[in-house]
């Protein structure tokens, strides 16, 4: 009885997981004393997107990305826009992080796959 | 300077939000159900079924020598944790040390201890160490000094406190953890040869209170037995707990704890939290820092930080207040004589299965992507270019978000499960009469729904990051 009443619970609540629809996403990070002064700090994305970052930051300083089979390093110059873009192979919550300004490498934002 | 890998970091997303619902629902169901089955059942609490095992010839000698082994094999970890910590790997990720200690040792064999019991009371390094001392001459048995009373698991509770502050908010070094590690054994050792080996074991030695109160839960007991290896004895999982009460607050603090700094970690990264400090605290604080929130960015930080620590160290008072909060009501509702103090030490076992529970959900997944980085970790422990074994580092592929999800709150509510029936026989043997015992369940139910349900909210609440949020934005 009590297995059939989860079982039909399961069964009302169950959603697909959902999240922003698949597509191509830019977003944009400005960075301040090698932290972040834009917004969204959490980007989302789903599954399989094309993710493509433009960064600017008022120091010299690296970004790094953390997937889980690989790391994403972008060199940033004071002061000029980088950009580098990435599929979203797998869901789960990558940081990001800025290195050579502050000895604590801040995660500054994450980027959050969804699963599709 | 360390290279920014990332080390036990959580990959995994909040629960979906109906998965949330889902759990809280079945926490519900699953404990009515199990009230009324344990209300109207006549079961004894199994203490009489147990039976020893490799007691004899072969068994007997092989479980000596694994014994023996192991107790090499956990100072050899130790050790091996310290020097590469000095002399290997900066890099958190490539470093032996960081994976032996945190995730084997940490995670994983917690998780054992769930299996096989309190097998760290059998290897513990810092008491090899003391051993080796006796050897030496050195008698680590005598209680040189008188352990105060009402000292009790406070340093235990101290200690782990200070452990969970390097874990989530010390930078993940493997020189700081091999510093922490060296100062720990000089403090274990002075412990030991201050107060005598049993006692400070029993009562400081925070690894081995926490693998204890963990092993209470499992199958397994270890009792004294000859040439200095213990006998091995099958019991029924739980029965354990069943036997064990708190014998000082202290303790009670110290499993509460356990709930509470886990609840923490959980929380202390979600928006909620952090928007808490960033968009409510600094409002009302504002004439302290004054109105450019970029340029007083390192007085903020700094804030952020006490902000953090504070609500660490406060978390245990919460769930405490919420616990003794609910005995209270139990002695009202049952109008039993029973003291308050020592309804906190019978209950506070039940708890553990929902401890170990939040702590499996929080961390099992980011434990099953680290733990295959030891074999080319030990490969070459120095981070000298050597290939002592044929293995590459190559992290495994993480498991798919829906098993994530699924096993969580499967987990949350199998703790939930054994902690309600570990409650109910605890109020067995603690109220007077039968009547008393159940009716006492119904406040102790509610915290148990009330704790589940905090754990699996806390899953589902979307995570921020610890940085400077617009003030009102």
């Amino acid at each position: 009885m009590t297995a059939l009443i989860l079982v039909a619970l399961y069964v009302a609540l169950a959603r697909s997981p959902g999240g922003p629809a698949p597509g191509p996403k830019t977003f944009q990070i400005v960075l301040r004393e090698g932290r972040l002064i834009s917004s969204p700090a959490v980007l989302d994305a789903v599954e399989g997107d094309v993710i493509t970052l433009a960064i600017l930051s008022d120091k010299p300083a690296t970004l790094h990305v953390h997937e889980y089979e690989q790391q994403f390093v972008v060199p940033l110059n004071q002061g000029e826009q980088a950009t580098a873009a990435f599929t979203a192979r797998r869901a789960g919550r990558f940081p990001v992080h800025v290195m050579g300004i502050d000895p604590a490498h801040p995660e500054v934002a994450a980027i959050e796959v969804h699963p599709r | 300077m360390i290279v920014a890998h990332v080390f036990l970091a959580p990959y995994t997303l909040p629960v979906p939000f109906w998965m949330y619902l889902y759990g809280c629902a079945a926490t519900l169901v699953l404990s009515f159900a199990l009230l009324a089955y344990l209300a109207t059942s006549t079961s004894s609490t199994h203490d009489q079924h147990r039976r020893e095992v490799l007691a004899s010839g072969a068994a007997w000698r092989l479980w000596r020598w694994t014994v023996s082994g192991l107790r090499v094999g956990a100072a050899a970890a130790l050790a091996m944790t310290i020097a590469t910590g000095v002399a290997g790997p900066a890099d958190p990720a490539l470093n032996i040390g960081m994976t032996l200690f945190w995730v084997y040792f940490l995670l994983a064999f917690a998780y054992l201890t769930i299996v096989v019991g309190d097998l760290y009371d059998l290897i513990n390094p810092w008491n090899t160490l003391a051993g080796m001392l006796r050897h030496a001459g050195l008698d680590v048995d005598r209680e040189r000094v008188r352990y105060p009373r009402g000292a009790s698991y406070w340093p235990a509770v101290t200690l782990y406190i200070a452990l969970v502050w390097i874990e989530l908010f010390a930078l993940p070094r493997p020189l700081t953890l091999a510093a922490a590690l060296v100062a720990y054994t000089a403090v274990t050792l002075a412990g030991i040869l201050a107060f005598g080996r049993a006692v400070w074991l029993r009562y400081a030695e925070v690894f081995a209170v926490f693998f204890r109160v963990i092993g209470s839960l499992a199958p397994v007991e270890y009792v004294p037995g000859p040439e200095d290896t213990p006998r091995v004895v099958l019991r029924w999982p739980l029965s354990g707990a069943l036997a064990e009460h708190a014998d000082h607050p202290s303790l009670v603090v110290f499993i509460l704890f356990m709930l509470s700094s886990t609840t923490y970690d959980a929380i202390h990264e979600t928006y909620l939290w952090i928007g808490v400090y960033w968009q409510r605290l600094l409002p009302v604080l504002q004439p302290l820092w004054g109105t450019d929130v970029i340029s007083a960015q390192a007085t903020l930080t700094t804030g952020y930080w006490w902000y953090q620590w504070l609500g660490l160290v406060a978390s245990p008072a919460f769930y405490l207040a919420l616990y003794l909060a609910v005995l209270w009501t139990a002695v009202v509702l049952t109008r039993a004589r029973v003291p308050l103090r020592v309804l906190a030490g019978r209950f506070v076992f039940s708890l553990v299965p929902i401890a170990v529970a939040y702590h499996a959900t929080h961390y099992v997944p980011s434990m099953l992507q680290q733990l295959p980085a030891l074999l080319p970790q030990m490969a070459d422990p120095f981070g000298r270019g050597w290939q002592l074994l044929p293995f590459l580092l190559t992290p495994p592929a993480p498991l798919p978000m829906a098993i994530v999800w699924h096993t969580q709150v499967a987990v949350l509510l199998t703790g939930h499960v054994a902690g309600v029936y570990l409650a109910h026989f605890a109020a067995l043997q603690v109220f007077p009469t039968r009547r008393q015992g159940i009716a006492s369940q119904l406040p102790m139910l509610a915290l148990m729904v009330g704790y589940t349900c905090l754990g699996l909210w806390v899953l589902s609440l979307p995570l921020g990051l610890p940085q400077i949020v617009p003030v009102g934005g």
